[in-house]
């Protein structure tokens, strides 16, 4: 109980109230103009933590990334251009709700779903982070190792397209992450000559390339029709009735969001989509859904948040990001000194909980500013990219610049932009990469420990009962796609 | 700018093949099984594996396709979001942030269609807060010029 006071207490100091409120504002404004994402503002945000305390520095990006992911369903509710992945799930029927004349309504619900899916989100994470963390108390490098390869082979062959693509991008990001001296026996390994490499390739210019940078480039790619300014109605009319009536879609996709959200690697992007099909299948009137209906709605926007929530769990627990927003929370945590892991929940509780406490107030604060940005959508929505998008390219120049304090992470921002922008463009996806970064040397450092300690036996690997169930686990992955493409022969 | 994928396969055998020869010059520790070369030789071999598949599962389709935007003013402002960032590189250890920074955000507006006066206004103003907010209260060091050395 002396854990949560101090957590408590920890969060609402006012310096910690201020910097959420401040990236609310923040991840409204990012998650309202099409074309920008959740990912992006967080990446951008990075080089501010740097200089804040660890709780008020996770605490912005738990807040930013909650209103941002909401803000993503306003361009894709009115324009039907959905503002993150996830909304894509159910763009159709928010959008023809819109052109029925109810925006209000469609975004009012959306509101509604992702501060209740957060919140079952959020309490899911307090339950079950220490639970866990007290099983990974016991892990030895063997299960890190298998647990770090399970998350890169989920996000690479589950949760994208194809999964050559994905394991390729993972590879790269591999690559990537052995630059600079090994730690092990100090060998500068592919730095060129360069100093500047001798250190690594920094995870944050390269994340702010990949995600920010290349943004901008399919933004002033893309076509942008004319945008309109839609008038809407009161936001909370009708919306509690319609929420009670759909209380069991809200609880099955906060829930499904949220163990969807926990699997390393499976981010909100599944988790909205798996929801949205649970709704329809367990629907009385299938036929509505696509069409202006609010079950599919309430319960993948409920997924959506819950799912933003859960995969805080493999990321707190075990160290592996659950998604591409958790990914550069871990980066932060090692910049703040903090390593992820069972340890931080022994050593550090009242921080851990203190990150919960901010991430529950962050979705609590989804109805308020949720209001407010679905009053000022119109404005959000008519901004030109001519004016935004400049100022987000110098936003990810200042913020490269400022880690090292060097024009070195500037050109290496350029660099992973570039790349990020041409994977994207050949259908591969970025985010196994950033994983890979993020994760290549824990994988590594897990196994060469594992081999001296076992003398070399590639069959230790298996020796502890959890180690062998994550190492099958993670060869049913690998073997899946081969499975399904001899079947399809 | 979208490549077929047979080119993606060559292109990750052949830097498969590189991330391997890289490696050759990695000095081994005595007695070590799992140097320094260990992890990267397996990326190294597994980047040409997949390239190996994809290479054999390609479906037919053109080397390079060209997107339409390439035609159009979007390839302008394409290439200018590119230069800019370049332009910064060059010019900003001399020029100072402020200088640099409010060139490329107006530079950049005016190639998007914005009007010159409020992407001047917007250049001087985001430069200024982005100045203040990292330079002043955060206190990096960012690149000094003429105008930070008068304040």
């Amino acid at each position: 109980m002396t854990v949560f006071i101090e957590a408590f207490q920890l969060v609402v100091q006012p310096d910690v109230l201020l910097t959420i409120i401040i990236a609310s504002l923040l991840g409204i404004l990012i998650g309202a103009i099409p074309g920008l994402t959740a990912v992006m503002g967080v990446a951008l945000l990075i080089p501010l933590t740097f200089f804040m305390d660890p709780v008020p520095a996770i605490a912005a990006i738990a807040a930013l990334a909650a209103m941002a992911i909401f803000a993503g369903d306003i361009p894709g509710a009115l324009l039907r251009i959905p503002g993150t992945p996830a909304s894509a799930a159910y763009v159709e029927d928010a959008h023809a709700m819109c052109l029925k004349g109810h925006p209000e309504r469609a975004l009012g619900l959306s509101m509604g779903a992702a501060c209740c899916g957060g919140v079952i989100g959020v309490v899911l994470l307090m339950i079950a982070a220490p639970l866990l963390a007290r099983v990974a108390t016991n892990f030895s490098s063997v299960e890190y190792f298998w647990l770090a390869l399970l998350g890169l082979s989920c996000a690479a062959i589950i949760a994208t397209g194809s999964a050559l693509k994905g394991v390729m991008s993972l590879l790269f990001g591999l690559w990537v992450a052995c630059i600079g001296i090994d730690e092990v026996a100090g060998q500068p390994r592919f730095t060129f000559g360069s100093i500047e490499l001798m250190g690594g390739v920094g995870f944050i210019p390269a994340m702010i390339g990949m995600f920010a940078f290349s943004e901008i480039l399919r933004n002033v790619t893309s076509k942008t029709n004319k945008q309109f300014a839609p008038h809407m109605g009161p936001v909370f009319a009708g919306l509690g009735k319609t929420l009670r009536k759909r209380w069991h879609n809200l609880i099955r996709g906060g829930v499904s969001g949220a163990v969807i959200g926990a699997l390393p690697g499976a981010g909100a992007d599944i988790a909205a989509w798996v929801a949205y099909a649970v709704a329809k299948r367990r629907s009385k009137t299938p036929e509505k859904f696509g069409h202006g209906h609010d079950e599919g709605l309430v319960e993948s926007g409920a997924a959506n948040n819950g799912a933003l929530s859960g995969a805080w769990v493999p990321t707190l627990v075990f160290g592996i990001p659950g998604d591409s927003i958790t990914a550069i929370v871990i980066g932060v945590l090692y910049l703040k000194g903090l390593e992820p892991g069972p340890i931080i929940f022994i050593k550090t509780p009242e921080l851990v909980y203190a990150i919960f406490f901010s991430f529950l107030f962050a979705n609590l604060l989804l109805i308020p500013f949720g209001w407010l940005v679905i009053r000022m959508s119109r404005y959000f929505l008519t901004l030109p990219p001519a004016y935004y998008l400049p100022v987000v390219l110098a936003c990810c120049i200042v913020g490269s610049f400022a880690i090292n304090n060097t024009a070195f992470g500037v050109a290496t921002m350029l660099i992973f932009g570039l790349i990020g922008w041409l994977f994207e463009e050949n259908g591969i996806p970025v985010a196994p990469a950033i994983l890979g970064i993020v994760l290549g040397n824990m994988l590594e450092f897990n196994f060469v420990t594992s081999m001296l300690k076992y003398d070399g036996n590639v069959f230790a690997l298996f020796s502890r009962p959890i180690a062998a169930g994550l190492g099958v686990c993670v060869l049913v992955i690998w073997c899946a796609p081969i499975l399904k493409y001899m079947r399809s022969r | 700018m979208k490549f077929n994928d047979s080119v993606i396969g060559i292109v990750a055998i052949v830097a498969g093949g590189a991330v391997i020869s890289g490696t050759f010059d990695f000095r081994e520790l005595p007695g070590q099984q799992f140097g320094s070369a260990f992890f990267p030789r397996i990326i190294g071999g597994a980047l040409i594996i997949t390239g190996l598949i994809q290479v054999i599962f390609a479906k037919s389709s053109p080397i390079m396709t060209v997107p339409t935007w390439i035609k159009g003013s979007a390839a302008y402002r394409a290439s200018a979001v590119v230069l800019v960032t370049v332009l910064w590189l060059a010019v900003a250890a001399n020029l100072g942030f402020l200088l640099s920074t409010a060139l490329i955000i107006f530079g950049l507006s005016i190639v998007a269609g914005g009007r010159v006066v409020i992407a001047l206004g917007v250049a001087v103003t985001i430069s200024a807060l982005l100045y203040a907010i990292f330079g002043i209260i955060l206190r990096i060091p960012l690149p000094r010029g003429v105008i930070e050395a008068l304040l």
